[in-house]
C-alpha cells in the first residue's frame, strides 16, 4: 500500500515550517496562505493542529468536479488538472476537511504529496507529521481524524472547527509520549 | 501644454517704425496709469501679449518651463506689482514671495526706505557724466570698506553679479601674472564667459568649451582636494591664480561646507601664494545669518564679489573688492577695467540706503532665527510627510529643500504656485528648490507660507510602486494617530543598506522622526515597529519583531522585541514596519487586513485583559490574525508596561505597552496573505537547510530544544549569580522547585515561534493553570527574587502578568523589592517573601494602579526605592529592572548593564560564560564584541537562542536571499553603526557617562551568599571597565563617539560641531 501522510498534533509546536516549505515549493516563494498544508495555532491553548489532506479513498472533491479535472493518480494521490479546471468551486465547498482551495483565478489546488517526497515532512523537526507505508496504529489513528467532517464554511473554518475538535479529544502528554500520541 | 500659437495670436509683421511708436507709447501710457487704475481688459491684454512677446521676441523656450505659464489658466501670470513679500500679477492675484529672487529681494520688494532714496537721487541725477567724481559711488566704496572683514578696502562697481566674478577672475590674474582657476562642482558665478569657465555644471559649459584655459574642478567642501591640485599645480608648473569658491552653495540647492573647509582653504591657499576667492554675490548682505557668509567661519578672502542684495532690490549693482596690496595692480592704468554705468548714482543710492536698512534692521540676525526656525519646521513636516522631502538644508534664510525626485519636487513647486507661493522649481529641475524669502519676511507670512507647504505635502500622492524587492515587502505604513491618517512609503533603500531591518533600521526610522529630546508619553514622541528582512521565510529563529521608540520608564532610547509570527504576518500583509505617531482621541486598533489599512474604536475592548482582547480580534479578523496588544498595565501608564502576543509572548522591556496606551493604541491586529520573495529559492532554501543543519541544530543549541530557558536556572546557581531575595543573595537554596527538571515535569507540549525549529517554549498544565513558561527571567525573578519557591504560584504570577501586560523581570523586582522594604521595615506594603497570596494579589493593584501600594509598586524599583529612602535595595540601571544575573559574580555583565542603551539588560551583551568573570580588560572587549554582533542579529531578527549564528552565516543568508553581495564586514559595521547611533541620540538626549552606572545595590551591597559571598561591584572597578570598554568603542573619555569613529561609520552627520 501507498505511504500516507499523517499529522500527529501532540508533537506539533506550530512553527509552521512545513506551512513554508510547501508554499515554496508550490509557488516558488514564501506565501503561507497558498500552502497545501495548514496548521492550526491555538496559541492561548499552547496546541496546534495541522491540517493535511488524506487523499481520501472517497474524495468528496473528485465526486464533486463537473469537468474530470480531478482525478487519482496510480499512486493513489488526488490530483488537480490545471487545464481542465473551470474554475467552478464545487470541489472546495464539497472538501470536509478544508483541503482544497482556489487561486484568485479560479482554479483549484490541492496537496499532491510532492510526487511521494513531502516537502513538509522533511522541515518538520518535531516529528509532528509522517509519511509512511501504513500500519495497523497509523490506520486507526487516521480513521479517528478522518471522522471529524465539517460540511459549511469557508476552508479556513472547517480546518478550524475539525483542529478544535481535535484539542477537545487530546490527550496531552509530555513529548516522552510513544508512537501517534 | 497649452496651444500657444492658436490663443495668442502674433501680429509681428517684419520692421514697422510706426507701430513700433505705437506700442512703445501704449505701454508707456500703461506705466503712467497708476497700478490701481488700470483697468482689468488692460492687464487681461498685458497678461495674454506677455506671453506672445516671451515667444516672438525673448525666447519661447521659457514658456515650456515657467510655472507662470504651465500652471496658469487663461492668463499667464504677469508681474505686475509687489510690496514686501507679496507680489501681485496683473490680474491681482497674490503671491507670497520665499524665491525671493534668487536672492534679490533681501530687504523684500521695493523695501521703502530704499525706494524713497532712489527717487530722491533720480530727481537730483539718475547717471554721472564720465568726467567728474561722482560722490556715492566713493562714498559707497567707503561704506563698504567699513563693513567688509578684513583689510579688503577697494572695489569696483558693476550692474550684475557675473560682472563682479569677471572682475575679480581679472583682478587675480593681473596680480599674480597667472592665469589657472580652481572651481567647485555645482558652484554657480554666471553665465558670461569668463565665470562660467567656473561653473560646476555640464549642462552650461560642455556645448560652449572650450573656455578659459586652466581652470579646474574639485568637490565643494572638500579642502584635501584643492590642496592636492595646488600641490600637483606646482610640481607641473601649472599656475594657478585663485582658487574662487561661494561660502555657502546657492544654486546647487544651499549646500553648507564642512565647517573647517573655510579655514583650510585660507590655509592652503596662503601656502601655494594663490589668491582665494569669495563669491558672495547670492551669500552676502545678511543672507546666511551673518553679513557676509565668510563671517561664519572668520575668514577674510583676497577678493570678495558682490551683487543681487548690494542693490538692495531696486536697482542692480553688483561689486568686487579686495586689499590694498592686491588693488596696487590697477593703480598704473586704472582704464584697465571700467564700465559707463556700474556703480551709477541710482544704484548706489540704492546700495547706502540698503545698508542702512540692513544694519538697523538687524536682517542678519533676523535670517538666522528664521532660518532656523524654517529648518526646524521642515524637519517636523520632513518626518510627517516621509518621503516627500528629503533634505532640508541651508544658513539663514539661504536654504533648499531636496526631493527624492525632479518629479515629486515639481508636484511641491507647482502645487505651491497654485496655492500663492511663489518659488523655483522648473519642470526639469526641481529635486532641488530653494527657499530664500525676504530677511525680514514677517513672522506671520513665513507661517502661512509653511503652512501652505503642509497642505502641498498632504495632497502628494506618492509613487505606491511596489517593488519586487527579495526578502523586503518593500513598505512602511506611517500611522498619525492624532489626525487619524493611515499612509504608506516605499521603503528607504538606502536606510536597509546601512541598517538591515530590526533594531538598526527601527533605529534609524525612529531617530529620524523624533527630536531626541521628546517626551516619551507625548503624542510627539513615535513607535516604530520593525520586521527583519528573514522574517516570513525560512530561515530559523529570524522572525522576531521590534519597537524602537523612547522607553517611558527609563527615558532613553530602547528596543524590545518579540517573537512568534506577528512579523512574518505584517510582511505577508505587505509592510517591512510601522511607524506610529500622535495620540488617538479615543482608544483604537490599527487594522491591518493586507493592503487595507484602518484605525478602529477599540472602546469596547478597553479594560480587557490581552488573553480577551485577543479572542475579540480573532473573532473579528479569523483566527490566523497575529496581534499586538496592550492590558490594563499598559492602559494604565505603568511604566514596565509590556506589550503582548499570542497570549505568552511579549515585548517585556522598557514599556512599550505603556507607549501603546499613552497613545490610547489597544493593539495592531494584522491579517496577511502575500509572500516574501528570495532571489533564488532554492539556492535559498539550500543555505537555510545548511546552516539549519551545520550550526543551529547543533549541541551548542540543543538546550534550547530540550529544555528552554529554565536551564539556567541551574547555571546561574552554581555560578552562585541567581538573584535571590530582592537580590540579596546570589544561590536559591530551594532551586530545585523552579529548575529545568521542575518544568519539564509539568509540560505538556512544546511551542515553537514562526520557523523555528529549536521549539525552546515549554507548554506547562498543573492543577487547572495553563501557561507557555515559565522561562528563566520569571522562574528567576518571579520565583526566587520573592521567595516563591512553588512552580504552581510562579505559573499563576506568569500568567497573570501576560494577561494584564506587566513585564515580568520588573513586576518580579518591584514586588520582590516591596517585601524587602516591608521585612526591613521601611515601608509597609503588606509583601513579604514567600506570601504567596499578596503576591499575586497586588499583580492587579499594579496593572490598574487602583490602590495605594499598588501606585507605589507601579513606579517602578528605582522609585520605589527612592521613596522609602531606600536607594540600594533596587537593582536597576538607568531605571530598568535588573534581570536575572547578579553582576557581582560576573563584572562582565556589570558592564553589559551599565552600557546598554535600555538601561540594565541582557540581551545587549551575555559574557555570562567569559572565562575569567573578573578580568575587567578582556570582559570590556567581549562587551563590545558581542554587543556589536547582537547589533547585527537583533538588526537581522535572529533569535538570542540561535547563539551560534555569527555575521558571516548572516551574510551568507541575507546575500542568498537578496541576491546581492553582503559581507560579514557589513553585518559588522551595522552592529558597531547602531550602537554609535543609539549612543548619539541619548547624548542628545542628555544622558552622560554618569548614567552608565548601577545602582548602589550592586555597587554599595555585597552578596551574602554562595561563591560570591561579600562582593559587590565598586564604583571604582565599574570606572575602570568603563574606560576600558570606551576606549574599545572609540569613544572619548566622556563616552562620546569621536568624529573619526563616527566618520568611519558613515554616521557623519552626527558629528557635533566643535
Amino acid at each position: 500500500m501507498e505511504k500516507h501522510l499523517m499529522a500527529i498534533p501532540n508533537r506539533c509546536t506550530g512553527c509552521n515550517r512545513c506551512v513554508y516549505a510547501c508554499s515554496a515549493v508550490k509557488e516558488g516563494m514564501f506565501m503561507p496562505s497558498k500552502a497545501r498544508i495548514h496548521v492550526n495555532n491555538m496559541s492561548h491553548e499552547g496546541y496546534s493542529v495541522p491540517s493535511v489532506c488524506f487523499q481520501c479513498p472517497k474524495a468528496s472533491c473528485m465526486e464533486a468536479c463537473p469537468t474530470g479535472a480531478i482525478s487519482r493518480s496510480t499512486r493513489g494521490v488526488v490530483v488537480v488538472d490545471a487545464k481542465k479546471c473551470d474554475g467552478c468551486g464545487n470541489c472546495v465547498s464539497a472538501c470536509p476537511y478544508g483541503m482544497i482551495e482556489q487561486y484568485a483565478s479560479g482554479t483549484a489546488y490541492k496537496c499532491d504529496l510532492c510526487g511521494g517526497a513531502p516537502a513538509c515532512v522533511a522541515e518538520c523537526h518535531y516529528g509532528a507529521l509522517v509519511f509512511k507505508e501504513p500500519d495497523k496504529t497509523s490506520l486507526n489513528c487516521r480513521k479517528e481524524q478522518m471522522k471529524q467532517r465539517s460540511k459549511s464554511g469557508e476552508p479556513e473554518e472547517k480546518r478550524r472547527a475539525l483542529a478544535i475538535e481535535v484539542l477537545n479529544g487530546a490527550e496531552r502528554v509530555p513529548r516522552s509520549a510513544g508512537y501517534m500520541r | 501644454m497649452r496651444d500657444y500659437e492658436e490663443h495668442f495670436k502674433s501680429d509681428y509683421q517684419g520692421r514697422d517704425i510706426q507701430s513700433a511708436y505705437a506700442e512703445a507709447r501704449k505701454m508707456v501710457d500703461t506705466i503712467l496709469t497708476p497700478a490701481d487704475q488700470t483697468p482689468l481688459d488692460v492687464r487681461q491684454d498685458i497678461a495674454r501679449k506677455t506671453v506672445r512677446n516671451f515667444r516672438d521676441h525673448i525666447n519661447k523656450g521659457f514658456l515650456e518651463y515657467r510655472k507662470s505659464v504651465t500652471e496658469s489658466g487663461d492668463f499667464a501670470y504677469t508681474e505686475w506689482t509687489g510690496q514686501g513679500s507679496v507680489l501681485v500679477d496683473a490680474l491681482g492675484r497674490e503671491f507670497l514671495d520665499i524665491l525671493g529672487g534668487f536672492g534679490l529681494y533681501s530687504y523684500g520688494i521695493r523695501h521703502p526706505k530704499i525706494v524713497a532714496a532712489v527717487k530722491a537721487q533720480l530727481d537730483r541725477s539718475p547717471q554721472y557724466s564720465q568726467e567728474l567724481l561722482d560722490p556715492l559711488r566713493a562714498e559707497l566704496g567707503h561704506v563698504l570698506a567699513l563693513l567688509t572683514p578684513g583689510k579688503i578696502q577697494y572695489g569696483f562697481f558693476a550692474n550684475s553679479g557675473t560682472e563682479a566674478v569677471e572682475g575679480a577672475m581679472k583682478l587675480a590674474k593681473l596680480y599674480t601674472g597667472k592665469k589657472g582657476f580652481i572651481a567647485m562642482l555645482k558652484g554657480f558665478h554666471g553665465k558670461t564667459l569668463g565665470s562660467l569657465s567656473l561653473i560646476g555644471k555640464k549642462v552650461f559649459r560642455k556645448p560652449l568649451l572650450p573656455l578659459l584655459d586652466g581652470v579646474q574642478h574639485v568637490p565643494f567642501g572638500d579642502a584635501d582636494a584643492v590642496e592636492r591640485l595646488l600641490a600637483a599645480a606646482k610640481i607641473v608648473g601649472q599656475d594657478i591664480a585663485a582658487v574662487v569658491v561661494e561660502p555657502v552653495q546657492g544654486e546647487a540647492g544651499a549646500i553648507v561646507p564642512p565647517d573647517d573647509f573655510w579655514p583650510r582653504l585660507r590655509e592652503v591657499c596662503n601656502h601655494y601664494g594663490v589668491l582665494l576667492i569669495a563669491d558672495e554675490v547670492q551669500t552676502g548682505f545678511g543672507r546666511t545669518g551673518k553679513i557676509f557668509g565668510v563671517d561664519h567661519w572668520d575668514v577674510t578672502p583676497d577678493i570678495m564679489c558682490f551683487g543681487k542684495a548690494l542693490g538692495g532690490g531696486v536697482v542692480p549693482m553688483s561689486a568686487f573688492f579686495s586689499t590694498p596690496e592686491i588693488w596696487s595692480c590697477m593703480e598704473p592704468n586704472p582704464f584697465m577695467h571700467t564700465t559707463t554705468t556700474g556703480g551709477n548714482p541710482l544704484a548706489c543710492a540704492s546700495a547706502l540706503a540698503a545698508i542702512t536698512v540692513l544694519i538697523e534692521d538687524d536682517l542678519a540676525g533676523q535670517a538666522k532665527t528664521k532660518g532656523e526656525y524654517v529648518l526646524k519646521q521642515l524637519g517636523v513636516l520632513k518626518a510627517r510627510y516621509p518621503g516627500v522631502l528629503a533634505k532640508a538644508r541651508g544658513l539663514g534664510l539661504l536654504l533648499g529643500m531636496e526631493f527624492p525626485t525632479d518629479g515629486i519636487g515639481y508636484k511641491v513647486a507647482s502645487g505651491l504656485f497654485s496655492r500663492g507661493v511663489l518659488t523655483a522649481g522648473t519642470l526639469t529641475n526641481a529635486k532641488n528648490i530653494r527657499f530664500e524669502p525676504a530677511l525680514n519676511i514677517p513672522q506671520e507670512t513665513l507661517d502661512e507660507v509653511l503652512t501652505r507647504l503642509e497642505d502641498v505635502f498632504k495632497s502628494i500622492d506618492l509613487p505606491q510602486r511596489k517593488k519586487v524587492s527579495n526578502l523586503y515587502a518593500g513598505r512602511m505604513l506611517h500611522v498619525d494617530l492624532s489626525a487619524g491618517k493611515v499612509t504608506e512609503e516605499p521603503l528607504n533603500d538606502d536606510w536597509v543598506r546601512e541598517y538591515i531591518g530590526g533594531w538598526g533600521l527601527g533605529a534609524k526610522y525612529y531617530t529620524e522622526s523624533v527630536d531626541p529630546k521628546v517626551a516619551p508619553l507625548s503624542p510627539e514622541n513615535t513607535i516604530v515597529v520593525m520586521t527583519g528582512p528573514m522574517a516570513g521565510t525560512l530561515a530559523p529563529t529570524g522572525s522576531r519583531t521590534c519597537v524602537v521608540s523612547k522607553s517611558p520608564h527609563t527615558g532613553t532610547i530602547f528596543e524590545s522585541n518579540i517573537g512568534g509570527a506577528f512579523g512574518p504576518e505584517l510582511k505577508f500583509a505587505g509592510y517591512d514596519g510601522i511607524v506610529i505617531s500622535g495620540k488617538a482621541g479615543q482608544p483604537v486598533c490599527l487594522q491591518i487586513e493586507d493592503g487595507s489599512v484602518s484605525l478602529e474604536d477599540a472602546t469596547s475592548l478597553w479594560g480587557m485583559g490581552i488573553f480577551e482582547t485577543e479572542r475579540a480580534l480573532e473573532d473579528k479578523l479569523g483566527c490566523d490574525m497575529k496581534s499586538l496588544a496592550i492590558g490594563p498595565a499598559g492602559e494604565n501608564i505603568v511604566p514596565f508596561a509590556c506589550v503582548g502576543s499570542e497570549s505568552y509572548r511579549q515585548m517585556g522591556r522598557g514599556g512599550v505597552g505603556t507607549l501603546f496606551g499613552s497613545k490610547n493604541l489597544k493593539a495592531i491586529a494584522v491579517r496577511g496573505t502575500g509572500g516574501i520573495q528570495v532571489a533564488e529559492i532554492g539556492e535559498f532554501w539550500a543555505k537555510v537547510s545548511e546552516h539549519l543543519e551545520n550550526n543551529l541544530m547543533t549541541i551548542d543549541n540543543q538546550w534550547a530544544k530540550e529544555q528552554g530557558t529554565p536551564m539556567l536556572v541551574d547555571v546561574t546557581n552554581e555560578m552562585g549569580i541567581h538573584p535571590t531575595r530582592n537580590f540579596t543573595l546570589g544561590v536559591n537554596p530551594n532551586r530545585r522547585k523552579l529548575d529545568a527538571d521542575a518544568v519539564a515535569d509539568i509540560r505538556i507540549g512544546d511551542r515553537a515561534c514562526a520557523t523555528c525549529p529549536l521549539g525552546c517554549g515549554n507548554f506547562t498544565s498543573v492543577n487547572g493553570v495553563e501557561v507557555e513558561g515559565p522561562e528563566y527571567e520569571t522562574l528567576c525573578l518571579g520565583g526566587s527574587n520573592c521567595d516563591i519557591n512553588d512552580m504552581e504560584q510562579v505559573m499563576r504570577f506568569n500568567r497573570t502578568c501576560d494577561d494584564l501586560g506587566l513585564d515580568t523581570i520588573s513586576t518580579g523586582n518591584v514586588i520582590g523589592l516591596a517585601m524587602a522594604l516591608t521585612e526591613s521595615g521601611a515601608a509597609d506594603l503588606g509583601l513579604t517573601f514567600g506570601d504567596a497570596a499578596s503576591y499575586l494579589k497586588v499583580l492587579d493593584e499594579i496593572a490598574r494602579q487602583s490602590t495605594p501600594r499598588g501606585r507605589d509598586l507601579a513606579m517602578g524599583s528605582a522609585k520605589l526605592a527612592d521613596k522609602y529612602s531606600q536607594p540600594d535595595q533596587a537593582a536597576h540601571s538607568k531605571g530598568l529592572e535588573m534581570p536575572g544575573y547578579d553582576p557581582r559574580g560576573n563584572y562582565g555583565l556589570g558592564l553589559a548593564y551599565a552600557t546598554s542603551e535600555r538601561g540594565a539588560c541582557h540581551l545587549r551583551a551575555f559574557p555570562l560564560f567569559a572565562d575569567d568573570p573578573f578580568n575587567l580588560k578582556s570582559l570590556a572587549n567581549d562587551v563590545v564584541t558581542m554587543q556589536n554582533v547582537n547589533g547585527a542579529k537583533w538588526s537581522m531578527c535572529f533569535c538570542d537562542f540561535w547563539g551560534s549564528v555569527d555575521t558571516t552565516i548572516m551574510a551568507d543568508l541575507l546575500t542568498a536571499g537578496l541576491g546581492r553581495q553582503i559581507s560579514s564586514t557589513d553585518l559588522d559595521k551595522v552592529g558597531e553603526r547602531v550602537w554609535n547611533l543609539v549612543r548619539m541620540f541619548n547624548l542628545a538626549a542628555g544622558f552622560t557617562a554618569a548614567d552608565d552606572t548601577l545602582s548602589e545595590k550592586i555597587t554599595k551591597r555585597a552578596l551574602e551568599n554562595g561563591p560570591h559571598e561579600g562582593r559587590t561591584l565598586s564604583p571604582e572597578t565599574l570606572e575602570e571597565l568603563k574606560g576600558f570598554y570606551y576606549r574599545q568603542r572609540g569613544w572619548d573619555k566622556a563616552g562620546r563617539p569621536k568624529a573619526a569613529k563616527l566618520r568611519e561609520l558613515g554616521l557623519a552627520e552626527l558629528i557635533e560641531p566643535a
